[in-house]
């Protein structure tokens, strides 16, 4: 026993030498949890006066229920749309600087609106038209030759994929990292790929050759973090989202941190939290889905029992979707499994946008009804916070 | 690390943090908190998941601090919090943990075959509440009746599990050594 306890100490000490320096933990995780009691109280709070307003609300349509109907069995009619029946009419009055969510107007599919990430200002956006491309704050605008302002002013012409626009916007919103053929024409026998970062302006900087483009192969930018020095560049062949292979790209350096490869009859999806330390792996199987989260250097994190539609803006919360209506939308912190909000039975999502810099989502679901509309696919859009509360809420918008 | 915390030596503090004084909250628990990462650590296998785990029983720890009895040690009773939290995290219905080692972790073919074999891998492949006392009474030098407390069992069950786990690293020892 003597001699057994010095060897188990060393065998745990070796294990928890992995952990690192530990001199700033203390005081951090305690100023952590007390700051997150305060949260948790503050949410009690938020939580006694949502009962209490649903309370109130319950009261208020029973006695008009109880005036219009009288008393007897509930009636069940088809339900009210809570979209405003005519176009947004007033222009969103926010500073330029101010990040803010764009949406087709519910009303009039070819008016563009735009709501602030707290849900407290709306209004109509006069630029851009839904074919460019925003940053992540929407105040900069890239079509395939030109990046507008939010006033509609050009700021600047240059190559971001010609016909349409080919890149991903940067995490520091300026920049664009953009894949491009290394010659022309394409054709089988190319070779690899250029991962470009663009400062619109300026002319784009050569950063690594991978992947290729050809008519039976697309890779784009999944994830282009000029703030973490590094992209995930997706390679697929044949139909989206089925992925073959990507990598997490130095930007400085243009080394491949990590690869991975895949089957390509195996279709998969890849998503990226935006500074692309985070990388989601899905089966795109309706049945079973499952996926596997990746740390940015290839190190297995997590895996869940459904498919990974996108990452919160640090990587912290996961949207994830069974992959069928028989599933609903979800917000987890997937490192603890902690689901925070749930979206409303029936509904797939087409689509995920993280607030820059915070912790919110933008969540786009729609039903298969939905998505079969004549003038085209629309959804319901909901702005959720980082602890699940339903920030806003547009009806049947794209 | 063997530092024994009781609400009876730091009966001030205690009283203090009970009355919503942070400061006398983190003097109380501060010291506890490398271990407790560690503890979440070994049982979770990965850093962020382990300071969320140990955050998160802080948090838990400030709000049962009134169920801390006088004279009841701090130490177990907060690594009590730890482990519960741990095996949460590791039992949520989304989330299976997967550590690297596991996977990499040749097939386990019946007992470890003591002499031969590196301790520390030997070591992982013990069940995790085997692995947890180990860890508890040879790592963090907790005595007994806290490594009891801490898993919430008791002290002669607490004595079993680490003479168990000892005599699959160690076939020929007797409980009488531990």
């Amino acid at each position: 026993m003597d001699k057994l306890r010095p060897e188990i100490h060393e065998a745990f000490a070796t294990e928890q030498s992995k952990l690192g320096n530990l001199a700033d933990s203390r005081e951090r995780l305690v100023r952590g949890a007390l700051a997150a009691r305060a949260v948790h109280r503050e949410g009690r709070m938020q939580f006694a006066a949502g009962v209490a307003a649903v309370v109130i609300a319950a009261l208020v349509i029973a006695t008009f229920a109880y005036v219009r109907n009288g008393i007897g069995p509930a009636r069940h009619g088809p339900p009210v749309p809570a979209s405003s029946p005519t176009p947004l009419s007033r222009p969103l009055n926010v500073s330029n600087d101010t990040p803010v969510i764009l949406y087709a107007d519910p009303v009039n599919e070819a008016q563009v609106d735009g709501i602030t990430w707290d849900g407290k200002q709306k209004g109509k956006v006069d630029w851009p038209t839904k074919q460019a491309a925003a940053n992540p704050s929407a105040n900069l605008f890239a079509t395939g030759g030109a990046v507008h302002d939010r006033s509609g002013a050009l700021v600047a012409s240059g190559f971001f994929g010609g016909k349409s626009f080919a890149g991903t916007w940067a995490d520091d919103g300026q920049q664009i990292c953009l894949m491009v053929p290394a010659t022309l024409p394409i054709n089988a026998t190319s070779p690899p790929a250029i991962l470009q970062v663009v400062m619109p302006g300026q002319a784009p900087r050569n950063v690594a050759q991978v992947g290729r483009i050809s008519e039976q192969v697309f890779t784009g930018v999944a994830a282009c973090s000029v703030r973490k020095d590094r992209a995930v560049v997706v390679q697929s062949f044949g139909n989206s989202p089925s992925t073959a292979e990507y990598w997490v790209v130095q930007l400085s350096t243009g080394k491949v941190l990590w690869t991975h490869t895949f089957d390509p009859s195996s279709a998969t999806l890849v998503v990226a939290s935006p500074d692309g330390e985070y990388i989601a792996e899905s089966a795109v199987a309706q049945t079973n889905p499952g996926s596997a989260i990746y740390s940015a250097d290839g190190t297995l994190l997590a895996r869940m029992n459904a498919r990974v539609d996108g990452f919160c803006w640090d990587g912290s919360l996961a949207v994830t979707n069974g992959g069928d209506v028989s599933h609903s939308v979800s917000v987890i912190t997937w490192r603890s499994g902690n689901v925070l909000w749930t979206g409303p039975a029936g509904y797939i999502l087409p689509r995920v946008q993280p607030q820059p810099d915070g912790s919110s989502l933008a969540i786009w679901i729609s039903t298969p009804t939905q998505l079969t509309y004549a003038n085209g696919p629309h959804a319901d859009l909901y702005v959720i916070a980082s602890d699940g509360h339903v920030i806003a809420h547009v009806h049947e918008t794209t | 690390m063997a530092q024994v915390v009781t609400a009876d030596r730091n009966r001030s503090l205690h009283e203090d943090a009970l009355t919503g004084d942070e400061d006398a909250f983190e003097a109380l628990i501060g010291p506890l908190v490398e271990p407790a990462l560690r503890l979440a650590y070994s049982m979770l296998g990965d850093r962020m998941e382990a300071e969320d785990a140990t955050q998160e029983a802080i948090t838990r720890a400030w709000r049962k601090l009134s169920q801390l009895r006088s004279g009841m040690p701090l130490r177990p009773w907060f690594l009590a919090i730890v482990v519960n939290q741990c095996r949460n995290v590791r039992r949520t219905r989304w989330f299976r943990f997967v550590r690297t080692k596991a996977i990499v972790e040749p097939e386990r073919h019946g007992e470890p075959a003591v002499e031969n074999i590196d301790l520390a891998r030997a070591i992982s492949r013990l069940p995790d509440h085997d692995r947890q006392a180990l860890f508890l009474h040879f790592y963090l030098d907790l005595p007994i009746e806290e490594v009891a407390v801490a898993l919430g069992i008791s002290a002669a069950a607490a004595k079993g599990r680490i003479y168990r786990a000892c005599h699959r690293l160690r076939p020929g020892l007797l409980e009488e050594e531990i």
